[in-house]
This record gives C-alpha cells, sequence and structure tokens, in this order.
C-alpha cells in the first residue's frame, strides 16, 4: 500500500511502451500522504499501512506544470487533499484527449475560460471550440474541475461515472 | 488488519469527502519516504556480443552492479543516446546485454556480453549538480528516486514506469528503467488532434489504475463488490 500523492500529472509524464501501456513517471514532485492514527489523537500521524483515513496536507509550494496546477495548490493557502490534486490534474489530461487542448492556462481568476468553467460554462467552452464530446464526457469533466475541492468529484465517484464504466 | 479491513478503509478513503477529512483529524505535513538504497556500480569497457550480427567488439561506456557476491549481475547497461535534458543531468537510452554463457570473470575482470532486445532508459544524476542546487530547487532528485524505490518495493506497480536498478558511484546516481518505445502519451494526442472517446478512455482507465496503485486501492475490484462492502 502506497498512499502516495503524485501532483505532477501530466501527458508529459504518462509514457507509453510497445503494448500500449501507459505508465506514469516523473515522481519527483510525490509526497507521502499522512493519515490518522488509531489512537484518537489528532495530532499524531501515520502511514497508510494503519487502514485509517487520510489526512489533508499543509500547503507545500505551487508544483506541477502551469495547466495542469489545481487551484488550492496555486493558492498554497489552505490545506489541500493529497487525491483532489491529481484528480485535478487528470481531469486537465481527459480533457485535452477529447478536445485537443488545455481548458486554460492557470486556474487563476485572472483567466476568463478558467472563470466560465468555474461558473459551470464547460459545455459553453466546448461549444464555442467546436469540438463536440458527449454530455457524459461534459458533466464528467465539469464535476471533476470544481474550482472548491469540497465540490470536487472524489476518486471513487470519477471510477463510478457513466462515462468511465461505458463500454 | 486483516484484508478485507483494509479494502474497507481504502474504499473510504477513495469515496472521503474533503469536508469529512477536514472534520475527521488536524492537517499534517507530508511524510517521508524511506532514504533510497543504492548499489554499487562499476562502469567499463566492454566485450560485447550482437548475436543478430554474430559480430564482437569492445564498446565504452558500459556499467552494471557489483554485487557483493560476485555474481554476475541480471542486467548490464550500455549507454547509447541521449533521450531528455534534465535539471540535474539527462536521460539516455541504454541497451540492456546479459553475460556470455560462460563469460563471466567476477564483477572486476573482463566479462563477455551480449545483446538483449530488451532497451533500457537511464537517469544519470550529476551529484555535484544536486549538491548545488540543494534546497534551491523544488524538484529534488533524490526524492525521486526515494519515491520510486518505494513504490517499486513489492515489485512493479501495473501502471508506473518501475526501477530495475539504481546505483550510485562517486560523480552519478543511475536510475534504470524499461525504456517505453511510443513515447509521451502527449505526442500520441497531439498527432491525432483529439481522441475518440473509447480511446481516451482506454488511456484514462489506466491513468485511474495509478490513482488506485498510488493510493492502493483495488477499485474495479471494490466497486463490483461495493454492495457487499457497504450493507
Amino acid at each position: 500500500m502506497n498512499g502516495v500523492c503524485h501532483r505532477d500529472i501530466s501527458l508529459e509524464n504518462i509514457l507509453v511502451d510497445e503494448s500500449t501501456k501507459a505508465l506514469v513517471i516523473d515522481l519527483g514532485m510525490c509526497i507521502r500522504i499522512p493519515y490518522n492514527s488509531r489512537s484518537g489523537i489528532p495530532e499524531e500521524v501515520v502511514d497508510v499501512s494503519m487502514g485509517t483515513l487520510r489526512k489533508l496536507i499543509y500547503p507545500q509550494g505551487q508544483c506541477g506544470k502551469p495547466n495542469y496546477i489545481s487551484p488550492e495548490i496555486l493558492a498554497n493557502i489552505e490545506p489541500f487533499d493529497g487525491f483532489a490534486v491529481d484528480i485535478w490534474a487528470a481531469a486537465i489530461v481527459l480533457f485535452i484527449m477529447l478536445v485537443g487542448l488545455p481548458p486554460f492556462e492557470l486556474a487563476s481568476h485572472d483567466d476568463p475560460r478558467f472563470r466560465l468553467i468555474s461558473r459551470g460554462g464547460l459545455h459553453q467552452l466546448i461549444e464555442q471550440w467546436q469540438r463536440p464530446i458527449s454530455p457524459d464526457a461534459i458533466d464528467l469533466l465539469q464535476n471533476m474541475l470544481n474550482e472548491n475541492p469540497r465540490d470536487r468529484l472524489s476518486l471513487f465517484q470519477v471510477m463510478d461515472h457513466p462515462w468511465c464504466r461505458a463500454v | 488488519m486483516n484484508a478485507s479491513d483494509l479494502s474497507l478503509t481504502h474504499l473510504q478513503n477513495t469515496a472521503a469527502s474533503h469536508d469529512e477529512l477536514l472534520n475527521f483529524g488536524t492537517p499534517a505535513l507530508p511524510t517521508n519516504f524511506p532514504d533510497p538504497l543504492f548499489s554499487a556500480v562499476t562502469r567499463v569497457n566492454a566485450s560485447v556480443h550482437n548475436p543478430s550480427t554474430g559480430e564482437t567488439a569492445v564498446v565504452t561506456n558500459v556499467f552494471y552492479e557489483v554485487r557483493s557476491d560476485g555474481m554476475p549481475p541480471s542486467r548490464a547497461y550500455w549507454i547509447g543516446r541521449k533521450l531528455k535534458r534534465a535539471i540535474y543531468g539527462c536521460v539516455r537510452s541504454c541497451t540492456v546485454l546479459r553475460v556470455r554463457e560462460g563469460g563471466w570473470n567476477g564483477p572486476h575482470g573482463n566479462s563477455f556480453w551480449e545483446i538483449t532486445p530488451e532497451m533500457a532508459a537511464v537517469k544519470i544524476i550529476d551529484l555535484s549538480l544536486v549538491r548545488k542546487f540543494r534546497g534551491k530547487h523544488i524538484e529534488d532528485p533524490l526524492k525521486e528516486v526515494a519515491a520510486m524505490q518505494f513504490l517499486c518495493r513489492n515489485g512493479a506497480q501495473p501502471n508506473v514506469l518501475p526501477c530495475w536498478d539504481l546505483f550510485k558511484d562517486d560523480r552519478y546516481i543511475y536510475l534504470c528503467m524499461p525504456f517505453c518505445s511510443s513515447g509521451e502519451l502527449f505526442g500520441i494526442v497531439e498527432r491525432s488532434g483529439r481522441f475518440e472517446e473509447p480511446v481516451a478512455r482506454f488511456w484514462f482507465g489506466q491513468l485511474l489504475n495509478v490513482s488506485q496503485i498510488v493510493n492502493n486501492f483495488d477499485a474495479q475490484h471494490l466497486l463490483r463488490n461495493r454492495i457487499l462492502l457497504l450493507i
């Protein structure tokens, strides 16, 4: 068991071997996620092997490629969830695969396309660009790209999403 | 802790909301990876046989593990072209060699090698640059090798590039990995413009598999059994 957050997921950091297997590389930004101890003492930290719920992580600085950095890592103020930042980057990977372009330059309100998606307008962006994708794909991307990590899909919800479950 | 308890907590971790994490415990700093373990290495001129042409030649820049038991290494690496520059050095392709039958003369003798079909990529990290940039750059190559070795400690993970060998000598760290002949997924997307949805799903599924590995969560298994688990 690993309990590791990659923090630098991108299309450049996924290599493909001769049998079309995708392999993630560049673990230089990886961090080990802290987990709650079973003792009930809230400050106590253990690793993933105790089978407990993970903790949020104090800000660790901005990292990752500009297109892929989540808003909370960019802001670098609040404790973040190690899973949620990788989910965000995975959404950018999926967006680029489906649309052929990154959704925005930076997950910042200075970026008009980020503002549009934060308002729930991902479908409008897709219409403007005239690169149609399925309604399920739009729904999945919009909910993975929720600015507030509280509202972002969990890994479970992503895997359980109709777009991912379609055969 | 039995396997089903762990599966259940993996499920909980995978499904947990931000608020649950916030309410359950206080935030913390990340924990450290165990220090990486480096093997001893030697870099030699070696006699290499090419089975497909029948030729044998002495080549430079072959390196391999010096095992303390004196046995031959499972792979030797013949350094080839530069694939990529990195902050602390570069990544080069390598031809993987093995000892020819009866060709082993000890780790410091002149052994006889032959070419295998296997290719490797080796990240060569210059230790003088590591010392120079220590603490000045967010990317720490020693952390990368520690993370890679940690993730490989129970064997290769399905969608994380594994580490075959990790060596250190006076000047360099050598991080040896399989060579991925199809390059970056980025290049494949770029050449296609964009993917049809089933193609994107194929790659995205593998990326989710990484999340499972990185968090060690057997999602497909649990998704199949989730109703059982949740009752």
